[in-house]
């Protein structure tokens, strides 16, 4: 294989490789001495750029905006809170279910749309300095890591994202319309940022073609692991002490 | 809605200073370039937030920026009088002063698009498909200026390019 280009390693350290992508780049780096220096280069570049204030003229340009809400670039830095609000806010204006739905005929979870077979649909990024990196299954975290969670293949409809932590605590984050018309991967309209519970750290989500009740999801996946008749995805991170 | 530029710079400008101090070479110069680029994404911002890649548009826009200062500076040939001391570079390609001379020198024969096909194929090391990905071309149309440049250069070579191989 020919070296690595100059952008590519860019958009590496930017976190805007796909997962083909990053597999490539990751063994010839293995190999490759020249790619791993000019990475390590930029890295350097990057880590002396940060020790720098920002210019006067950059402030100035900033100042003339009116403020507003984060652009779409950086809506991985939004945080929990105020996607918690958010939620509720929805959740406040969609009619819910009661929370033995699951028992109840008349109250079943919506129907939603069931893919099998498809893979790396969720995925967990961690934020660094030099911006977010993806996170394999299993991966090992610690407490004040903040994690970023991105999705692709929806159907139609919306996305509920829920965590359970080392201690058997469920909690779900909130609910959303799923992107599903825009192609390759969605991200999460929050990050999270990890408590110092230790153990097994899972991330759910569960896409269904309308918005169900909070109590629904989580009665589900302390149950079963997954929501019936939804299409669920997992990832789980290992949280060190 | 406007751009929040601090975030951009803050996120991409160690990208963009970077590349500013590979093309040009001096530290001064760079931090001006830098500034118009983010001047630039400022004032466009509109055709910014379309694309679906930032560090591609941002990567583009920088190397654009530093090849118009090129191309000016060698207007200015008096701005060369007094040789800037060597600075930092990412860029082992263009680490060397003389490597940098000679690509400026080779960019000087050729067209504005041809100029930056040559800088991504040859110094920043990008196949044909990703050069033309980059500048919104195809593929074939990329391989086809860099050859008749090279055609050209080659059936006429200035006298400071008969011993270059490349």
């Amino acid at each position: 294989m020919s070296h690595l280009n100059t952008l590519t390693l860019h958009r590496y350290r930017y976190g805007e490789l796909d997962e083909a992508e990053l597999a490539t780049l990751r063994t010839h780096l293995a190999d490759c001495e020249r790619c791993s220096a000019r990475l390590a280069a930029q890295e350097n570049n990057r880590a002396a750029f940060e020790l720098t204030p920002v210019p006067d003229f950059i402030k100035d340009l900033s100042s003339r905006q009116a403020p507003r809400k984060a652009a779409w670039w950086t809506r991985w830095q939004v945080w929990l809170a105020p996607a918690l609000g958010l939620a509720a806010a929805l959740l406040i204006a969609l009619p819910t279910g009661p929370s033995d739905s699951l028992k109840d005929p008349d109250h079943l979870p919506p129907e939603v749309v069931s893919t099998k077979g498809v893979k790396d649909v969720l995925e967990a990024w961690l934020e660094t300095d030099r911006g977010p990196r993806p996170l394999a299954e299993g991966a090992t975290v610690g407490p004040g890591s903040r994690i970023q969670l991105r999705y692709r293949k929806a159907p139609e409809g919306w996305v509920t994202f829920a965590g359970s932590d080392g201690s058997g605590d469920f909690e779900v984050y909130g609910t959303w319309p799923t992107e599903s018309a825009e192609e390759g991967w969605q991200t999460a309209p929050f990050a999270l940022t990890l408590d110092e519970t230790p153990g097994i750290q899972k991330f759910y989500a569960v896409f269904t073609s309308d918005p169900p009740a909070p109590e629904t999801v989580e009665a589900s996946l302390r149950q079963d692991g997954a929501m019936h008749g939804a299409q669920t995805q997992t990832i789980s991170l290992t949280k060190a002490p | 809605m406007s751009l929040d530029v601090e975030q951009l710079y803050r996120r991409y400008g160690d990208m963009v200073l970077g590349r500013c101090r590979s093309l040009l070479g001096n530290d001064a110069e760079a931090q001006e370039a830098m500034q118009e680029v983010f001047l630039r994404i400022h004032r466009y911002q509109d055709s910014f937030r379309g694309d679906a890649r930032p560090t591609t548009y941002l990567f583009k826009v920088t190397t654009t920026t530093c090849l118009n200062r090129l191309r000016t500076r060698r207007r200015k040939p008096e701005d060369l009088l007094e040789e800037p001391p060597p600075i930092p570079c990412e860029d082992m390609m263009l680490t060397s002063s003389a490597t940098r001379d000679l690509l400026n020198r080779v960019l000087e024969l050729a067209d504005e698009g041809t100029q930056q096909a040559i800088l991504y194929h040859y110094v920043d090391g990008m196949t044909h498909k990703e050069v033309g990905e980059v500048l919104g071309i195809s593929a074939a149309a990329v391989r086809k200026r860099i050859s008749t440049f090279r055609s050209r250069i080659k059936s006429n070579p200035p006298p400071w390019l008969q011993e270059v191989d490349w």
